[in-house]
């Protein structure tokens, strides 16, 4: 199943991206667990999936992926893997 | 080392990208963000948080449209933050052009154009720099360009945040930060070591014979003729060049010589061992020499297998994997970003030169008849007075860079160096040296601080390109009859793992440790080589 495999990876981008403990950082993890994932945050997140998975999301849907259900979606969407 | 980073757009993103780079070089930082628009008022206002965070570095970044929109106010800011961070080292972003322009084939043929507009903005800002050496520009047009602009430019991110980067944009221009911070704290590797088969021209000499070399100003053999060029470009930066070859020596030294279209010569070699030993052991040798120590040594050749013995005998010497083609040693080489320097100065400029002085005094001092003759030969002379202000970047260098006759250990910046002579009332002394071969320049510092019990040396540096033959005594005597006549100073030394030399030195002076002070004193007048001649400048 490619969700096992993208998981981590984008856990990793989270991780990093919000200098957070990686256990914060589950499957259902979505936006508003997290106090540290804000605005910027967001982008910065976004932007590390990106250079993850080599992946350019439309302008308009980022600002929706809010979660690491949404994100995984459009890595998969993307055909990035 | 703190950072305030003060942007027009947002750069948030930047600081934990740099971090990690810097951890490698060992190198910790702590960041002042300014917040979204705030970067003028941080600059302008005393009581703003960058002010308050007191920053040893500070980067101005700001976005081509807002400077274009704005150019009075661009123009003044980078004036503005050298006043607003009087000891700080100001790093500003020059302007980079990333939207596509309206005039397109028009852009530099219309008095309106954003391109002359930017231009124009950069060439003062580079002005700003060459009036003043706290404020260095970072081309950053150079990263966006050689990366791509549509490789490293996101409008998307742009307009959903201001963020004008995107990752691998990020990551080059952290790259670059942390390259100009290390040349900052002053690493900054000395001496290249080179190969001369398939590094300096193509071929095989020991095969091919001199006729049969590739090296030329046309077609392939300018690959080797342009990297040439560069090498002399470093040697003019203060880097020395040294020759480590596997090659009878005689028809080495004869193809340097006769070779058409070298561009290096003998007197841009500052050693150089062309013999059949093995190659860590030349490079050794070299380091002695020279009297520097390996981790400033570069080592390039074209062979993976010499490159393989160095990297495991000699691991401070840097041994990177030199490129196949020669067509890519340009780049590869300046890739390295282990030469790099904030500023030049007039030592680094001519010690190219200065080491084949020392080369050829040494030759020369195989023809003397004992070791007092040979320096009296050499007619040494050693000039000792205050610091000028505009040479305290010379004096933070050699803070930097000496190791052997160093006799605390501490490397200064200029900021540092500044503070500590107009806040703390510290004496800073030079040393110049000359004799009948050449002019030394400025060879050595004093920093004497002022006690209760009378000025305590707090810095002792020599060159090493100076020591054993008199400089030292002089610099003692002189320090000693311009700070405290008749009196004598006290001296501290922190022992390093470089400095035994010094202490050797300062014990044969007749400096005694004083157990209760920790301070290191002497009584007797010293005593000057008959064949060194000393000028002391009253301060």
């Amino acid at each position: 199943m490619p969700h096992d495999n993208i998981f981590p990876r984008i856990q990793a981008c989270i991780v990093d991206s919000l200098k957070i403990e990686p256990g914060r950082v589950t499957q259902e993890t979505r936006q508003e667990d997290l106090e540290e994932w804000d605005s910027i945050g967001h982008l910065t997140i976004v932007l590390s999936v990106e250079a993850e998975f080599d992946a350019s999301f439309q302008m308009e849907d980022i600002p929706g992926m809010t979660s690491v259900a949404i994100l995984t979606q459009h890595v998969e969407a993307s055909g990035s893997v | 080392m703190k950072i305030a980073l003060l942007a027009s757009t947002t750069l948030d993103m930047l600081p934990s990208l740099a971090d990690a780079l810097a951890r490698a070089h060992g190198l910790s930082l702590e960041w002042y963000v300014a917040s979204f628009g705030q970067y003028e008022r941080e600059v302008l206002d005393p009581a703003s948080g960058a002010r308050q965070f007191a920053p040893d570095v500070v980067l101005l970044s700001i976005d081509a449209d807002t400077a274009a929109r704005d150019a009075k106010s661009f123009r003044a800011l980078a004036s503005q933050a050298l006043v607003s961070f009087p000891t700080a080292t100001i790093f500003v972003h020059n302007l980079v052009l990333t939207a596509p322009d309206v005039l397109s084939l028009l852009e530099w043929n219309e008095p309106e154009s954003n391109a002359r507009m930017v231009a124009q903005l950069n060439l003062e800002l580079s002005g700003v720099a060459l009036g003043s050496d706290r404020l260095r520009v970072l081309d950053l047009d150079r990263v966006v360009r050689s990366l791509g602009i549509q490789a490293v430019c996101s409008p998307r991110f742009s307009y959903l945040g201001k963020i004008p980067f995107n990752k691998l944009g990020l990551q080059a221009i952290a790259g670059q930060l942390v390259t100009a911070i290390n040349a900052y704290r002053g690493a900054r590797r000395k001496v290249l070591v080179l190969d001369l088969d398939g590094t300096l021209w193509g071929g095989v000499l020991g095969e091919d014979g001199i006729e049969g070399l590739r090296l030329s100003n046309d077609g392939e053999g300018k690959a080797f003729y342009d990297f040439q060029q560069l090498l002399l470009k470093l040697w003019r930066s203060g880097i020395l060049l040294t020759i480590c070859s596997k090659n009878d020596e005689w028809l080495g030294l004869e193809a340097i010589r006769t070779l058409r279209f070298m561009v290096l010569h003998d007197e841009h070699f500052a050693a150089h061992r062309i013999n059949w030993e093995p190659k860590a052991t030349n490079i050794a040798e070299l380091a002695e020499e020279l009297q520097l120590g390996l981790d400033s040594f570069v080592f390039l050749d074209d062979s993976a297998e010499e490159r393989a013995l160095v990297r495991a005998a000699l691991p401070e010497v840097l041994t990177p994997d030199l490129p196949k083609d020669p067509s890519e040693y340009p780049t590869f080489l300046m890739g390295l970003n282990c030469f790099e320097t904030l500023k030049l100065s007039t030592e680094d400029r001519g010690r190219g030169a200065l080491y084949v002085q020392e080369r050829r005094r040494r030759y020369e001092a195989m023809g003397a008849v004992s070791l007092e003759e040979h320096l009296e030969s050499l007619q040494t002379r050693v000039r000792i007075r205050a610091a000028h202000p505009s040479e305290f970047g010379r004096v933070a260098q050699l803070t930097q860079r000496t190791n052997q006759f160093n006799t605390t250990g501490i490397r200064r910046t200029v900021d540092e160096l500044r503070s500590l002579a107009d806040v703390d009332g510290w004496q800073v002394l030079v040393c110049e040296a000359s004799d009948r071969f050449g002019d030394y320049g400025l060879v050595g510092s004093a920093l004497v601080a002022q006690s209760a019990d009378g000025p305590i040396v707090e810095g002792f540096l020599l060159s090493c390109r100076v020591l054993g033959r008199g400089v030292e005594e002089a610099f003692v005597a002189a320090t000693e009859s311009l700070v405290h006549p008749g009196r004598g100073v006290l001296l501290r030394f922190v022992s390093t793992n470089r400095n035994a030399v010094a202490l050797k030195k300062l014990v044969e002076l007749g400096f005694v440790l004083d157990e209760k002070t920790g301070l290191f004193g002497r009584v007797a007048p010293m005593e000057l080589p008959k064949w060194i001649e000393l000028e002391t400048v009253s301060l």
